[in-house]
């Protein structure tokens, strides 16, 4: 039976678990030893199965590797044996040394379900496109936030990392949909709030993706981005269990290759030597380099050191469970003046009697972050090593830029100094549900929830400079304080009966959402110093004093539903309906509808179908409408600002005006998706396939989109109802679980294909232009567009063939070019490189996305690797850009052998170098890269110890394990790293000293008592 | 429970939620007082960046051969030199743009609602008067720098896409403006209204406009108006145009009227920077930052000629400082000590900032008009001497400009030039060494070219001046210039009289607004 093996699998894998869910402890001695092995079906061996003395709670022990165990108990005792997804076995004892236990497949509990909003339901069952992430492969990142955890663990979701401790990372589903904001919407616990970086992953008991239309209609309005749900740990039956975890992190930055001093030196004065020779501006001379030697990336950059510890504690009997948890994360950032510090408590419990059962979930965090206030990456480009860190003739005593190392960069480690900046954030979160169940088959719900946020921010900046020409500025103090209070009231009516072959559930409900959030600060300026440091408080502020204070707002009304129906587990509908009014609309536009529809054909239950190897197919089709409005709260609303000041009659007088336009008439973004897929199940259930295929048109993408600047609007872009979007594209997950003795392997492998097209532009135009991308109708989204280039001018023949098609000699920046100048395209045949030359150069988006996780045991030990890739994008890098640019005074990325510059090596690609004439540095398509790869995101190594090891000293599990992050990148990007963060959809693809991701490496250990 | 119970009721009302931090534009425009928050906010716009707190001096001072810039930001110093790549250069080219348009925003919603608003008449029209010289003033701008646009004459929605305006469509709207103004305004303002646009401030921007459009007669009847009214005149402590010691003086026409005590940035709260900003970006390395420098050929200018007391100049003291000013003015402590704190003549000795590794006799020239030095030791973003945009003393040098232009006496036209040269104790010119100027118009006007830098560098009127005289449409002009300003070598005839648009306005109107054909 494939069913029984897979069981084998997953019982193994599911061991631990297993063992913390039934296992307690036995330690007395009683009158005999009794032994054995528990098999399945097959005959192989369940590893992880608890046995248990029925009637003594307290004697029991778990299944070993070969299935093995034995206890001691009397010689009448009758023997519990009992395995997720097995049925239990009750065996008398009956004087024997040796019971050997088959246990059978439980069909029931083999059957995954899955959280689909207000409703559970089995995942073979599902209609509609869900994924199920592996709550096991999640916990082998490294990674201390949920959305870095869930990269490439689950198809078409694209997650894009910072390396900020203390920063989440982005997460898309299935590409951009909406242009305004693309997270999806997060649901923890019934409760909707993101969970964000306060949140403690370790409570996660399971995750589920809500990507296509059917399976996301449910939640109507907020969806279009797809819904996260994530369900935290509840406390099983049984003792009480108690789990401890901790884990060491070491991380680190990669760096850029960045000339020393001398090699600085020598190409800056070859730079300045250059534009002597051709006359640029007033330069006169080389600089007069000071005699310092300063490693930037050395200064600032260093191996951080993190700790996670964790502890649960949890059980629970008929009448109620209960699940504790507390954690602390303790993170070092790996750049000078970053940290982060996270406390977390959580409670949930839950309880039934008669047809009454209720449950909360609360959580209570605390955060600590030190921020970043300047960007390192870009400081090490723009810092010279020709100056020194410290500089005592400095205001503030911190080195930079001056007349002789020109530069306006940043100096890190005197901004970190100079500005004192902390944030933290107090949330207490939590929702309570009370259930009414008068008959099996119908349940009324009602769950109220509250995300509270009280957030503070003390930044602090002292008389000192970090720059070149920095004006004076006085000391301040500057405090913010805000509360956040998120509301929510949901009632929900569930029904579920078999009807002899027919099955029929739903779910009826309306909710109510609330958002209010209020902040008060203020700022003085000239503080004192005692014994060399500053008194900060705002009272013993001297100078001009300010505060500030604002609300904001929104509510959300809800009448939702939905039907499944299925006949014989064969022929599956499902009917959703979500009616959904906002406050962020005018009233006119404010309610919408999203419905949804779906069916599914499960072909391997037909009677005809007699394919053996083929265990399971079904075959899945949906349409659904989602919507989006997540804008400001009166983005519809025109306002006047009436703090506007101006001097008349030598006094401040105040000014009141509209500042910023509005479209009065914004409507809901719809997404209507389209959806195909197929789920197979072959050769004993070893191989299994899922596969999708998707097109999503999103129309009146609410998004704020840059207008002419001389319509005078002022304090950001309006958002409108700016474009229509498509996104087709295959998902393809496939799966390969098998073993060979006692050496257990599975793959798996998720591919992603987006493609993208701009069905329409705001305001009625045919493209828009965004920096170095252009988005038009026809193409993807925020295509390059940029000068294209021809390589460089090596010959005086080719310059003086360097004309438009009617001969007249074609201008760079107004001047010929010379001999290793940069060749760019004219496009226009005008004879002047300009804007105007600008072509399509290349595509920002991956054609597609690649996931491949691999994993094994073997007796104790486990290992696991997780592969993630992108292909087939092109990336612009600003880093390389910045790092090459010889017309202003930079640091320099080092100059590989064979790529030093025409003056040096008139054979290699790299141009001339000149100072203050800017033609070889131009934005163009020399700075465009291959931004695919293919990158070991994870490998780890564990080892649990045997239970009849450890349990002497009392401990029920013990795992240790080693990991490592980010190790191997295969790429041909020049970069610090193809996989970074842009959330300007208008400009996707452009790396603007984006965070790295980082190295890391990790120990853990976990256990339970 | 009590949501729970309200959600019963379940009443979409729920949903109207008030925007409890500002006013709605829709609710906004009723009253009187509402008329007059409307047309401040004009005023507010004065505190942007773009304009001459900061930036529009780099483009009028600077450009012209009166200035130059050695910034270290390599940049913000090609921007003054006609090296123009990048065309979306923020702080040189697209801000500019951005900001005269929301200023010209600001003074569209005044002249579209305040009409509407029942209020006493001519409270209503001075209202009207002022939003109208204030989107003249922008245009103004816009044609001097661009010498094209979009006209936008009232408020537009977010879709509205640029279309191109010529020069001469923008100058008919902004003498139709100045007109209207001219017609509304008071004649003078008092106490808290002090320093408003007045009927003087449009007949003296409007009489430039002409004069722009060589259309002198008109001018010259626009200025008759200032110079017949016993509300303008000089006043007798030159210096005192560029501190705050007698602000909106008579011969101040339109200040922008500075303070520092607010500390913010330059957005629209009611902490946002008030101050003037280019002294700190003007005074010398050290207090300031250098970033811009006068051309020494003013100094050589100023020195030619004694005064009546035979002293030099005290213009070339109070305008510039330069290495040798300790020889030309032995007895002002100003010509020893630079924000009295810096030796003058050590610092150009060993400063490279001060002497670029020259002598240091052959250092730079720094610009100390408008410099706070008689009030602080330094330099910050929040000076608070008011800027002065229209001064009498140039509209006199406008006026004799005029009545030679338009074929009346140079003897008549000497005296108004007079008037300025003899309240820095100079001689009449007939008296001067530059007698023989008089003897024809041509010389009389050449004059001219050299008398307004003398007295009214670094005020913003230069690069005007220059493309009113014709020196940057041909050749001979801008060999001329060379020899002033060798910057001026990087100049192209025909395309560096004006700037490029933002390209990104390009880009995005749509292919309405086009860009200069040299440009492209």
């Amino acid at each position: 039976m494939i069913i029984q093996h897979i069981y084998s699998l997953l019982g193994r894998a599911a061991g631990i678990v297993l063992a913390v869910l039934a296992g307690s402890i036995a330690l007395s001695a009683q009158v005999g030893t009794v032994g054995g092995q528990v098999t399945d079906e097959r005959g192989a061996p369940v590893i992880g199965a608890s046995v248990q003395v029925l009637d003594s709670a307290s004697v029991g022990t778990v299944t070993d590797m070969d299935g093995n165990y034995s206890l001691s108990c009397a010689p009448d005792a009758v023997l519990l044996f009992s395995c997720i997804g097995m049925k239990d076995a009750t065996v008398a004892v009956a004087g024997r040394r040796t019971v050997d236990v088959v246990l059978s497949v439980d069909q029931q509990a083999l059957d995954e379900v899955v959280v689909i909003g207000y409703q559970t339901i089995r995942k073979r069952d599902l209609t509609g496109a869900v994924s199920v992430v592996d709550r096991e492969t999640l916990d082998r990142s490294s990674s201390s936030t949920i959305v870095n955890k869930l990269q490439g663990l689950a198809t078409g979701i694209n997650v894009r990392s910072t390396g900020q401790a203390g920063e989440d990372a982005s997460i898309e589903i299935r590409g951009v949909g909406s242009l305004s904001d693309n997270s999806p919407l997060w649901v923890v616990d019934g409760m909707i709030t993101t969970p964000g970086v306060g949140f403690n992953a370790g409570d996660i008991a399971s995750i589920q993706i809500l990507k296509d239309a059917s399976a996301a209609a449910i939640y109507g309005s907020r969806a279009a981005n797809g819904v996260i749900i994530i369900t935290t740990k509840d406390g099983g039956k049984g003792p009480m269990q108690i789990h401890g975890s901790f884990n060491q992190t070491w991380e680190w930055s990669p760096r850029y290759d960045l000339m020393g001093a001398e090699e600085f030196k020598y190409y800056n004065d070859l730079a300045y030597t250059e534009a002597i020779k051709d006359g640029v501006g007033n330069i006169a001379g080389t600089q007069h380099h000071p005699p310092y030697d300063t490693d930037w990336q050395d200064a600032v950059l260093r191996t951080a050191s993190s700790q996670d510890y964790g502890i649960s504690l949890s059980g629970g009997g008929d009448s109620g469970r209960y699940y504790v948890s507390g954690s602390y994360l303790d993170k070092q950032g790996v750049t000078y003046g970053n940290a982060f510090q996270r406390y977390t408590f959580r409670v949930n419990t839950s309880g039934e009697k008669g047809i009454f059962s209720f449950g909360e979930n609360l959580l209570y965090n605390y955060t600590d972050k030190d921020p970043l206030q300047t960007n390192p990456y870009n400081d090490f480009m723009r810092m010279l090593p020709t100056i020194p860190v410290y500089d005592e003739n400095n205001p503030g005593g911190y080195g930079y830029g001056s007349g002789s190392a020109n530069t306006f960069g940043t100096n890190p480690i005197a901004r970190e100094n100079l500005e004192y900046f902390r944030q933290k954030e107090h949330r207490l979160n939590g929702n309570v549900w009370l259930q009414l169940k008068p008959f099996s088959w119908l349940a009324y719900k009602l769950n109220a929830g509250l995300d509270y946020y009280f957030y503070t921010a003390d930044w602090f900046r002292g008389v000192g400079n970090w720059t070149q020409n920095q004006e004076y500025r006085d000391s301040q103090s500057n405090k913010h304080r805000d509360i956040t209070y998120n509301r929510l009231v949901e009632h929900t009516l569930n029904f579920d009966r078999d009807f002899g072959v027919h099955h029929v559930d739903a779910v009826l409900g309306m909710t109510y959402q609330t958002y209010y959030w209020s902040d008060l600060g203020g700022t003085r300026y000239v503080f004192p110093e005692v014994g060399g440091e500053y008194l900060t408080v705002l009272n013993a502020g001297s100078g001009t004093q300010s505060n500030w204070n604002s609300e904001q707002k929104n509510a959300l009304i809800s009448y939702l539903g939905r039907v499944n129906y299925n006949y014989d587990n064969r022929y599956y509908a499902s009917v959703t309906f979500r009616r959904d009014g906002t406050s962020r609309l005018s009233p006119q536009n404010r309610w919408g509808t999203f419905p949804s529809f779906s069916g599914a054909w499960r072909i391997s239950r037909e009677r005809f179908f007699d394919i053996s190897w083929i265990d399971d197919l079904k075959l899945r089709a949906n349409w659904g409408r989602l919507g989006n409005s997540a804008i400001g709260n009166w983005d519809y609303i025109g306002t006047v600002n009436q703090s506007l000041i101006a001097i008349i009659g030598g006094q401040k007088t105040a000014g009141g005006t509209q500042v910023k336009i509005v479209n009065s008439d914004l409507r809901w973004e719809t997404k209507e998706t389209l959806n195909a897929g197929l789920d197979a199940a072959f050769l004993a259930s070893r191989l299994t396939l899922e596969a999708e295929y998707y097109r999503a048109t999103t129309r009146d993408v609410l998004t704020s989109m840059p207008i002419a600047a001389a319509t005078g609007n002022d304090g950001g872009a309006p958002v409108a109802n700016a474009a229509s979007l498509r996104n087709v594209g295959v998902e393809l997950s496939l799966g390969w679980k098998d073993h060979i003795g006692a050496f257990y392997y599975g793959v798996k492998a998720n591919l992603t294909t987006l493609r993208n097209e701009v069905l329409d532009l705001g305001y009625g135009k045919d493209t828009y232009i965004n920096g170095e991308a252009k988005s038009s109708i026809g193409q993807p989204l925020s295509m390059f567009f940029l000068r294209k280039t021809d390589g460089i001018f090596r010959t005086q023949e080719e310059i003086d063939a360097y004309v438009t098609s009617e001969g007249v000699p074609i201008l760079i920046n107004g001047k010929r070019p010379q001999l290793g100048d940069v060749r760019y395209v004219d496009t226009d045949d005008n004879g002047n490189i300009t804007d105007d030359d600008r072509q399509i150069v290349g595509n920002p988006w991956p054609k597609a996305l690649l996931g491949l996780n691999l994993s094994a045991q073997w007796r104790g030990f486990d290992f696991s690797m997780d592969w993630y890739g992108q292909f087939g994008n092109k990336v612009y890098d600003v880093d390389r850009w910045q790092g090459r640019y010889f017309a202003d005074d930079s640091a320099y990325i080092r100059f590989k052998a064979g790529e030093e510059p025409w003056q040096v090596n008139p054979d290699s690609n790299t141009p001339r170098i000149i100072y203050g004439d800017a033609r070889n540095t131009m934005a163009s398509d020399r700075y465009l890269e291959d931004g695919s790869y293919f990158r070991m995101k994870n490998i780890q190594v564990g080892y649990t110890f045997s239970p009849q090891l450890i349990g002497r000293a009392g401990i029920e599990s013990l795992r240790l394990f080693a990991s490592g992050s980010n190790l191997v990148t295969f790429t041909r990007f020049k970069g610090l790293d193809p996989d970074f963060k842009n959330t300007n959809v208008w400009n996707r693809g452009t790396h603007n000293f984006n965070f790295p991701n980082l190295r890391a490496v990790q120990f853990g250990i976990d256990l339970n008592f | 429970m009590a949501a729970a119970l309200l959600l019963m009721g379940c009443s979409a009302d729920l949903l109207n939620i008030d925007n409890p931090n500002e006013a709605t534009s829709t609710t906004f425009w009723r009253t009187e007082a509402d008329a007059v928050a409307g047309v401040n906010a004009c005023y507010s716009n004065l505190y942007k960046e773009a304009t001459w707190m900061r930036w529009l001096s780099f483009r009028y001072d600077l450009t012209s051969d009166e200035g130059k810039s050695l910034s270290p930001w390599l940049e913000l110093a090609q921007w003054c030199r006609f090296e123009y790549n990048n065309y979306n250069f923020w702080e040189g080219n697209t801000q500019h743009w951005e900001t005269f348009y929301r200023g010209i925003f600001r003074a569209n919603q005044v002249l579209k609602f305040v009409p509407d608003i029942e209020m006493d008449a001519i409270r209503k029209d001075y209202i009207l008067g002022q939003a109208a010289f204030f989107r003249a003033l922008w245009y103004f701008q816009i044609n001097l720098i661009w010498e094209k646009g979009a006209l936008v004459l009232e408020p537009v929605d977010a879709g509205y896409e640029p279309e191109d305006a010529s020069e001469a469509q923008i100058w008919e709207q902004i003498e139709a403006d100045l007109l209207y103004a001219a017609d509304r305004l008071p004649e003078s303002w008092s106490g808290a209204d002090g320093g408003r646009a007045t009927k003087g401030a449009a007949k003296a921007l409007l009489g430039k406009a002409y004069m722009q459009q060589h259309r002198y007669a008109d001018a010259l009847e626009q200025f008759r108006y200032l110079i017949e009214s016993p509300l303008y005149g000089l006043i007798d402590n030159w210096e005192d145009n560029f501190t705050n010691r007698n602000e909106l003086n008579e011969e101040g026409i339109f200040e922008i009227q500075f303070d520092g005590t607010n500390k913010g940035g330059t957005g629209n709260d009611a902490n946002m920077a008030t101050g003037f900003q280019r002294t700190q970006f003007f005074a010398a390395g050290g207090v300031g930052w250098g970033d811009g420098m006068a051309n020494h050929w003013l100094v050589d200018e100023w020195l030619k000629e004694k005064r009546v007391d035979g002293a030099n100049d005290i213009r070339c003291l109070v305008s510039v400082l330069y290495p040798t000013v300790g020889d030309d003015f032995p007895d002002d402590p100003r010509a020893k000590r630079y924000y009295n704190t810096i030796d003058i003549v050590n610092e150009y000795q060993h400063n490279d900032n001060w002497n670029k590794g020259n002598a240091w006799t052959d250092g730079m020239c720094f610009i100390r008009k408008y410099s706070t030095e008689y009030q602080r030791n330094q330099e910050d973003y929040f000076a608070d001497n008011n800027y002065r945009i229209l001064r009498y003393a140039d509209i006199l040098l406008n006026y004799a400009e005029c009545i030679a232009e338009t074929g009346g006496s140079i003897t008549d036209a000497a005296g108004y030039v007079d008037q300025v040269r003899e309240r820095v104790g100079l001689h009449k010119l007939s008296e001067s060494i530059y007698a023989d100027c008089l003897s024809s118009r041509e010389t009389f006007l050449k004059r001219i070219q050299v008398e307004r830098p003398l007295e009214l560098c670094f005020e913003g009127w230069r690069w005007a001046d220059l493309k009113r005289w014709g020196l940057l449409s041909t050749q001979g002009g801008i060999d001329e210039l060379r020899s002033r300003d060798p910057e001026f070598n990087n100049f192209v005839l025909g395309k560096h009289h004006r700037q490029p648009l933002p390209q990104t306005e390009v880009d995005n109107s749509g292919g309405k607004l086009t860009q200069h054909a040299e440009y492209r």
